[in-house]
């Protein structure tokens, strides 16, 4: 690497750095050793996570977390920084105690404590959200399943009329402009 | 590379590519289908599933911070995805001027002229009034609410036939109702002689003035021929199709990326490739319904409600309507929270569960398609990198502005308890200020009575480019203030009848406004 090659590096990663007050430590190295191969370190306290964003998710859905282990999603990659972050975060604001291990209301301030922080913690944070919602109320791993929390049935045979149609709905209807539904 | 050679290449395989393969094959033309997305067959590939992986292997998006186009790659085009939802375009649509008065649309073009056409259209793809006792239950809340304002509401037109109402149209009907094209133009024209290759890109395209390219008869007039040049999606080999005529059917972004890339070898194309393009206006808003009214579902029946509003159309230029968005489509689009929310946080943990559990039977979603003026583009950023643009005008925040203000009226007047939208991006972040998303973008190659203010004429026609059309989404001039498929696919019934009498082997007969093929011949 030629002194123009290393200084034009640096000062690339310098304008990220500053534009985004970007850890430098998450650039260099997403994956914490405090996370590293300990996966069901990772799930406990991502589990913990959704069910913050998610009040009533149920903590033991096989699917639950499997939005931030899937290599189709870009965050797979910052999911153990992510966790870790959860966790320095709650440590420094409750004495020296995991995230995984508060209450609901003390993970939540965990979470706005991520969310009001630099820019980039703040989009790492969002697009964890993001997929936490996503994946669950879509139920994007199990359709059959659906997601009983906000009464999706998930894939079916079609529904019987009475669960699709009142009956004499034309009480209801407002007048028609129009013979066929298309206007003139 | 490989040289295939075609009297008539087709590029494209939805709305506005089918009706014009299907027209030349059965006036004997050799037809050549090619599409860029895989193959489809419907029971063999459609799934009910909000599964990522499997919608965006066939729905594609290209997004900016004001507007965002999402459309469908893959065999039958984005017929095998949309909620069949099948209107005409109100009259009004086609009298619509610029700021100097011009007419948009060709000036003899009119809705009388695109009746017949939407009849064909409408015989092909099987559409349908709903009847009284098909609304999902949703339309019916939609249209109680006009009611109790005093205002219309009609029952709406489908493509569909034997309905079960799984509420999963969006990705695929498995029940093979959704009369998409696989089960009529796709079909009838493979019947009648065409062939297609899938996972085919048409990359550009290069005039030839070469006649030994040419295998057909030789005609008068007819001095340019096309040589496309293709890329397979899978294999990345490319291949070099010669055709006598070429239609651009890939729709409004696919067409204008093809024409785009082509500028080089095309100088006579017309400066307005990849602008002028016409969005519907799509404005959404939410809210809960008061204990007093009936239940809603968002999820069972079609996923359309059955109604549509036309009460605003002269006033507002818009008409109005419900949805049912799938979970996955809600979750993914928006942070939903009440207006009148107090606590933190509101877009997730218990306040924005609560609302959630609402979604099914509670929520009401209004939709809102207006005639916005043709004012956003797709622009070239890369040698195969392209990216829509939109600046946010005066007159489009105040369409916004407006919109809203009208949709949460009629909630608000309804006793209903209005939702934010707070609409996020991919990486859920919220979008700074309007950001507009639709399906209904049309316009990118627009057709008009001259090079100077479109790309091709009355048929189809390129400007300068004789025996190159285009016959999709890209060439409709205006917002239609309804779903765009059904003009797109009358107006490429219209261009097919066009270049079935000019090119057509088998005797062609007019009648009533509608060119008929006497197959007999």
């Amino acid at each position: 690497m030629t002194r123009r090659e290393l200084l034009r590096g640096i000062g690339a990663l310098a304008a990220v750095t500053a534009a985004g007050c970007t850890p430098l430590k998450f650039l260099l190295d997403p994956h914490p050793s405090s996370y590293r191969n300990l996966p069901d370190k990772l799930d406990t306290t991502l589990r913990a996570f959704v069910v913050t964003i998610i009040p009533g998710a149920p903590a033991d859905d096989p699917n639950l977390v499997r939005v931030y282990s899937d290599d189709y999603y870009p965050f797979t990659k910052f999911a153990t920084f992510f966790a870790n972050d959860l966790d320095t975060r709650s440590r420094r604001l409750y004495g020296n105690t995991v995230f995984a291990s508060l209450s609901q209301a003390q993970r939540e301030f965990v979470v706005k404590d991520g969310l009001s922080s630099d820019a980039t913690m703040v989009k790492l944070y969002k697009a964890a959200i993001y997929a936490a919602k996503a994946s669950f109320y879509g139920g994007i791993y199990d359709i059959s399943k659906g997601c009983k929390l906000i009464d999706f049935q998930g894939s079916n045979w079609g529904f019987s009329d009475d669960e699709m149609f009142y009956p004499n709905a034309k009480q209801y209807f407002a007048r028609e402009l129009t013979c066929t539904g298309n206007y003139q | 590379m490989k040289t295939i050679r075609t009297e008539a290449l087709v590029i494209g395989s939805g709305f506005g590519a089918a009706a014009p393969a299907l027209r030349m094959a059965e006036s004997g033309i050799e037809v050549l289908m090619i599409e860029k997305g895989p193959d489809i067959k419907p029971d063999r590939d459609f799934k009910q599933t909000s599964d990522p992986k499997y919608l965006l292997k066939y729905l594609k998006s290209t997004s900016t911070d004001s507007i965002g186009f999402t459309y469908a790659e893959g065999l039958g085009g984005g017929s095998g995805f949309y909620e069949m939802v099948s209107l005409r375009a109100p009259s009004n649509v086609f009298d619509l001027t610029d700021e100097t008065g011009r007419k948009y649309w060709p000036s003899s073009l009119t809705r009388s002229v695109f009746d017949p056409f939407y009849d064909r259209a409408e015989q092909m793809v099987n559409v349908e009034q709903i009847g009284d006792d098909e609304i999902p239950k949703t339309g019916v809340v939609f249209s109680l609410m006009m009611k109790n304002l005093g205002y219309s509401c009609d029952r709406a037109r489908y493509a569909v036939k034997g309905c079960v109402g799984s509420g999963f149209c969006v990705s695929g009907c498995v029940f093979g109702a959704k009369q998409s094209l696989h089960m009529n133009y796709l079909p009838q024209a493979t019947a009648a002689g065409m062939k297609v290759l899938t996972d085919l890109e048409a990359i550009r395209i290069e005039p030839t003035r070469y006649e030994e390219e040419y295998l057909g008869s030789s005609r008068e007039n007819e001095h340019y021929r096309y040589a496309v040049i293709c890329k397979n999606t899978v294999s990345g080999e490319e291949l070099r199709i010669v055709a006598h005529i070429v239609i651009l059917g890939g729709g409004t972004v696919g067409t204008a990326k093809t024409l785009l890339r082509s500028r080089e070898q095309m100088p006579y194309l017309s400066k307005h490739v990849g602008k002028n393009i016409a969005f519907n206006g799509s404005i959404k808003a939410a809210a809960i319904l008061p204990d007093s009214f009936i239940d809603g579902d968002m999820l069972s029946g079609r996923s359309h409600p059955g109604m549509i509003s036309y009460e605003f159309f002269d006033s507002h230029g818009m008409t109005v309507f419900a949805v049912k968005p799938l979970p996955l489509d809600v979750a993914s689009t928006a942070h939903l929270y009440y207006e009148d929310e107090n606590r933190d946080p509101k877009t997730w943990g218990a306040a924005s569960v609560e609302v959630m559990k609402l979604y099914r039977r509670r929520m009401i979603i209004l939709c809102a398609l207006g005639l916005t003026r043709p004012s956003a583009s797709f622009v070239q950023t890369g040698e195969d990198t392209f990216e829509p643009r939109l600046e946010l005008s005066d007159e489009i925040r105040s369409y916004y502005k407006h919109g809203k203000e009208l949709l949460h009226s009629i909630f608000t007047r309804n006793g209903c308890r209005v939702l934010v939208p707070q609409f996020v991006n991919g990486e859920g972040t919220e979008f700074a200020d309007i950001h507009i998303t639709t399906t209904h973008m049309i316009g990118s190659c627009r057709m008009s009575d001259s090079k100077k203010h479109g790309v091709c004429d009355y048929n189809g026609e390129v400007f300068d480019y004789p025996g190159l059309y285009i016959s999709d989404g890209a060439a409709i001039p205006t917002s239609l203030a309804v779903n765009s498929s059904l003009t797109i696919l009358a107006n490429a019934e219209r261009i097919g009848s066009h270049l079935a009498v000019k090119y057509g082997r088998r005797k062609i007969t007019y009648n009533s406004n509608l060119y008929q093929i006497d197959m007999a011949k």
